[in-house]
């Protein structure tokens, strides 16, 4: 299994939070269970600095959360994304899907001869 | 979750994480929410044959470290140590204001009560002689003392169980400390400024010190309130997320505050001085207002105690109707102005 960089996971956090809320609301527990579910576990959050990630999107109005009493009566805090959450998703999704394609086309170019 | 027979509990070591958590970066409600997310960690590892022990110390590094947390949430919550801080030290004064009541208005206040003789109706004696005041004054004195001791040895405790009591019953706590402190602020006000001027003449006019008491009292009693209220939100974590949830009501009643705070100033008779803190206040004002969703209606709720004065002093006042116009003025070009220079902030922050 590949073990992805402490900085990779970290610029590609807020792009995974997004899509993740992208599909629904959820709440802390659950986005690292999908998170961890989608990559096969090759993508885990540390626990603890999920929190602070997602109170930074807040601040820049790109989720909004709101407590709610589950239905297994317990008290949760959901996360939901917003009209300017999902403009900025679309965005990063563009920039990204870019990024991709240029690795792999330099990445597929032949070596050029030296000879 | 009982102790195992190993004595270990579960809840105990939830109870203990937690405690140290509250003591970080971390805002009541953060902790809630991390709280949560332990629980539901532990419940998954125990659905798969762990035991209450293993399953917290998996859960436990899991979350990561409790320096590490809060490191992270350090850069989120830059200023909510210091509004925790902020807001202890407002109880610390209130509680100090309540004592003050019960053990030097209080007794004080006993010595003034009368009641109708038995033997004669046209006299009046005290309620209280005076070997049962000494008695109370006595009792007062070892409860101190008692309540010294206890706060010395058992401060840690108290420290968790009050921040519990203020996370847990933060609105009926408030709403009582408003009825209750605006009562025990007038006692002191009254025994206070009645001893003051029994005994010399004071160099303020009655107006100037029943304000300044107002203001005193009032902002003591209304922002430990409100703080409180406000505490298990996230709004406190950084001054700019208060400012960013800031509505009508809360500008009506800070432009209040401001406003009493410079009409305390007219006693100096120096209009320079009314100017500049109506300048450093008004201009407060603005730069909170501007960084809030409703600018706009918050901007025209937050000149409104001025404009009343305006309009108070210049009806009833006439000979003074260019100082009350030119007040309202500065209050309001600088309103705009630290509102302006927000917003621009704001969209050059944005920009970037």
């Amino acid at each position: 299994m590949t073990a992805l960089s402490k900085d990779l996971i970290a610029a590609s956090s807020i792009p995974i939070i997004l899509a993740v809320l992208n599909q629904g609301e959820s709440y802390g527990y659950e986005i690292i269970q999908k998170v961890k579910e989608t990559s096969k576990g090759m993508l885990q959050f540390s626990d603890g600095t999920l929190y602070p990630i997602l109170r930074k999107l807040e601040d820049k109005e790109l989720i909004v959360s709101e407590w709610r009493v589950a239905d297994n009566e317990k008290r949760r805090r959901y996360y939901r994304i917003t009209p300017k959450g999902h403009d900025h998703f679309k965005t990063e999704q563009t920039a990204l899907q870019l990024i991709n394609q240029l690795i792999t086309q330099l990445w597929n170019q032949p070596k050029p001869d030296l000879a | 979750m009982e102790p195992t027979q190993t004595g270990f509990s579960l809840n105990k070591e939830i109870s203990n994480w937690q405690n140290i958590m509250l003591n970080g970066a971390l805002t009541p409600d953060d902790v809630t929410e991390l709280t949560q997310h332990l629980n539901d960690e532990i419940a998954e590892l125990q659905s798969k044959g762990l035991n209450d022990e293993e399953a917290w110390l998996i859960a436990r590094h899991r979350i990561g470290s409790p320096v590490m947390i809060n490191e992270e949430f350090e850069k989120v919550n830059p200023d909510f140590i210091a509004s925790r801080n902020w807001l202890m030290l407002f109880w610390g004064a209130t509680l100090f204001m309540i004592l003050q009541t019960l053990v030097i208005v209080g007794p004080g206040v006993l010595r003034f009560i009368v009641i109708r003789d038995n033997t004669d109706q046209r006299k009046l004696k005290p309620v209280m002689n005076d070997t049962t005041l000494q008695l109370i004054l006595w009792g007062l004195c070892i409860a101190l003392i008692i309540l010294l001791v206890v706060n010395l040895t058992r401060a840690n405790k108290i420290s968790v169980w009050f921040n519990k009591l203020l996370m847990d019953y933060s609105a009926p706590i408030s709403l009582m400390l408003i009825v209750a402190g605006s009562f025990i602020g007038f006692c002191n006000y009254a025994y206070v400024g009645d001893q003051l001027n029994g005994s010399s003449k004071f160099w303020m006019s009655k107006n100037a010190e029943d304000l300044l008491a107002i203001i005193f009292y009032g902002s003591l009693v209304f922002s430990t309130a409100y703080f409180t209220m406000r505490y298990r939100k996230q709004e406190l974590r950084s001054f700019r997320s208060f400012c960013n949830q800031i509505t009508w009501p809360v500008t009506l009643i800070m432009g209040m505050i401001f406003q009493l705070m410079v009409n305390s100033t007219y006693m100096f008779h120096l209009d320079v001085i009314s100017i500049i803190i109506t300048c450093a206040l008004f201009g407060l004002l603005g730069w909170m207002t501007g960084h809030s969703r409703t600018f706009i209606t918050n901007l025209l709720s937050a000149q409104t105690s001025a404009l009343a004065i305006f309009i108070f002093g210049f009806s009833v006042n006439p000979a003074s109707r260019l100082f009350f116009f030119m007040i309202y003025l500065v209050a309001l070009a600088t309103l705009i102005i630290g509102c302006f220079i927000s917003r621009r902030n704001n969209y050059q922050s944005q920009a970037a």
